[in-house]
Formats: C-alpha cells, structure tokens, sequence
C-alpha cells in the first residue's frame, strides 16, 4: 500500500537517498547556477524599469497596458532581492500596490506611477545604493501609495 | 538561548542529516513570466532536478501534463487569470491527467496575500512567497517530501484527495 502511495506521489522517492546530495551541497550548486545569470538577469531588470516607463502616460492606460505594468513590476520584486537589488524589488513591491489600489478604485495617477518608476531607475543604475538613501526613497513610496490605499501599507506586506 | 532552540527543532536535524536525489524526478515550472521561469529552474537545476518542463504558457502546461504527468510542480498562477486557478484545481481533481498527488508548490509575488486562501481552497501543497531565497525554497520542498508519504496515507484513510489535506504556510 506504501509503495504505491509513494509511486502516487513522487517526490517522497527521491529522498533519503545513499546516492544523494545535502542541503549544503545543493544550495551551494543553486548559488553558481544563480551567479551564471547575473549579467542577464541585471539587463533583463534594467529592460522591464524601461518598459515600465514606456507605458506610463497622462491618461490612464488600457487595460491591457495596466496589466503588463502589473506584470513587469511583478517580475521585477520576484528576482530583484536574489542579485542585491532588495531596494529595487521593494521599490517594485510598492509599485504593485499602487497599481492594485488604482485597479481596484478604477482611478489613475501618473505622477505616482512615474514618481515609483523614477524610484526604480534609480535603484535598478545605482551599483551599490546606500542603505539611508534606499529606505528614505521607499519611505517616500510608502507615503505615495498609502494616499490611495491607506488601509494597505507596504508595512503590512 | 537561540542555540537551545535550534537543538530542539527536530526538522533542523533531520533536514541537516537528509540526503536527496532529484535527477529522475520529473518537475514542472509554470510561471508567465520568463525571468522568473528561468531563475527558478536555475534554482531547482542546482538541487538536482534534470527533468524540469518550463512553460510560460498556460494551456500549453495543461496539456503536457494530460499526456507527461509531473511528480511535483511549480506554479505562479496569478499572471495566468482565472486559468491559473483552475490548473491547480483540475490537476489535483486528476482532470488533468495521472498527477493529481503531485506537490503543487504556488510561487507567488505581490498575489501572495491573495493567494493563501484562493489556493488553499484550488487544492495548493505550499504558497511560497517571491522573493525567495534558494535555501527557502529547499527546505519546503524538502519538508514536504519528507511528510508527504504520512500526508498521503491519511488522506486516503479519509477518503480524501491528498493535496486538500491543509496548506502548509510560510
């Protein structure tokens, strides 16, 4: 009965295994793999803050066009903080919110949004942002978005 | 006094001493974005997984599990719409094919806080939030595989799909 509840699920089978690796082993060969993508991953970064800033306008954007911003910010906080650009994801983290909130409120505001992407650039050309610098800058994003989400603060993500 | 506490957390032992081999195992990634596709196959090549089908869209990953099955998979649902949600639902309801027991890992950015009852209730193993770090990530694919034999036998005692037993959290 085990054995095929084991085939059923699978990954069970590939643990405690002579044959295997340990966590110490394997985290250190996920590291090289990582550091193997840095420089595409650093352009692929600096190429969606661009995009975003491509899709900002005075009037608020299609509907497809605020779902791509969405997803480009989305991208961004998801490996951001694994290349040292912790500030940037967050700088990303906090543009989501904004964009969440004004999805959900059907309003736009490009200043916020450009004020975010500007945030972004910053954080996303800076090789090594000072700490002070980085939490003053998000900080101020904080402010920006909890003006339209008040009752969602980056403090509570 | 934090010493004390790592001695007596029994999973810590056991995850130290635990030794793995995923190179037969066959894995799925799920994710619209290409970036984070491909940072986190990187991630699951380093631990072992040779076996790793990547796709960026959704229905194409619907149909290679109708014909290849997983043994685990790996999913950002969120940018797929509604589609996403019914691919964790219909692949733990078997409507999807043989892989129906398979660890469903959602792996999700600014959704997350959205995601942990959505996917709860679709049927989801573990919600992993992005940004992750490698060691995060091993050591809940770790944990649930190493419970995931006594998770199986009592939801079938219950007459229960495994994967609706509970939603383990971070």
């Amino acid at each position: 009965m085990m054995d095929d509840l084991q085939r059923q699920t699978g990954l069970a089978a590939f643990i405690d295994r002579a044959d295997g690796i340990d966590a110490e082993e394997a985290l250190s060969r996920a590291d090289l793999h990582l550091a193997a993508m840095k420089d595409k991953v650093h352009k692929s970064l600096a190429d969606s803050v661009q995009e975003i800033g491509a899709l900002i306008g005075d009037a608020a954007p299609s509907e497809p066009d605020m779902r791509r911003l969405y997803h480009l910010s989305d991208g961004v906080l998801s490996v951001a903080s694994l290349y040292g650009k912790e500030a940037l994801g967050r700088a990303a983290y906090s543009l989501c919110d904004l964009l969440h909130a004004f999805g959900n409120q059907r309003c736009w505001n490009a200043a916020a949004v450009r004020l975010h992407h500007d945030a972004m650039r910053l954080l996303q050309a800076a090789p090594h942002p000072s700490a002070d610098d980085s939490a003053h800058l998000l900080r101020g994003l904080e402010k920006v978005v909890a003006a339209f989400a008040p009752q969602r603060r980056m403090a509570d993500a | 006094m934090q010493d004390a506490f790592k001695l007596a957390d029994p999973w810590a032992a056991k995850k130290s001493r635990l030794k793995f081999n995923f190179d037969k195992a066959n894995a799925m990634v799920v994710d619209s974005n290409l970036l984070s596709l491909e940072v986190l196959s990187s991630i699951l090549s380093g631990f072992g997984f040779r076996h790793i089908a990547r796709f960026h869209d959704i229905r194409r990953a619907a149909e290679h599990i109708g014909s290849h099955g997983a043994e685990v998979i790996f999913i950002d649902p969120y940018s797929f719409g509604p589609e996403g949600f019914d691919f964790v639902k219909e692949t733990r309801a078997g409507r999807l094919g043989a892989s129906a027991a398979a660890p469903i890992f959602v792996v999700t950015g600014h959704a997350f806080m959205r995601a942990v009852t959505e996917m709860r209730d679709a049927g989801a193993s573990y919600i992993i939030a992005k940004p992750f770090s490698p060691t995060i990530l091993l050591d809940r694919i770790l944990w649930v595989a190493a419970n995931e034999s006594r998770r199986v036998a009592a939801a079938f005692q219950n007459d229960r799909a495994p994967g609706q037993m509970s939603v383990e959290m971070l």
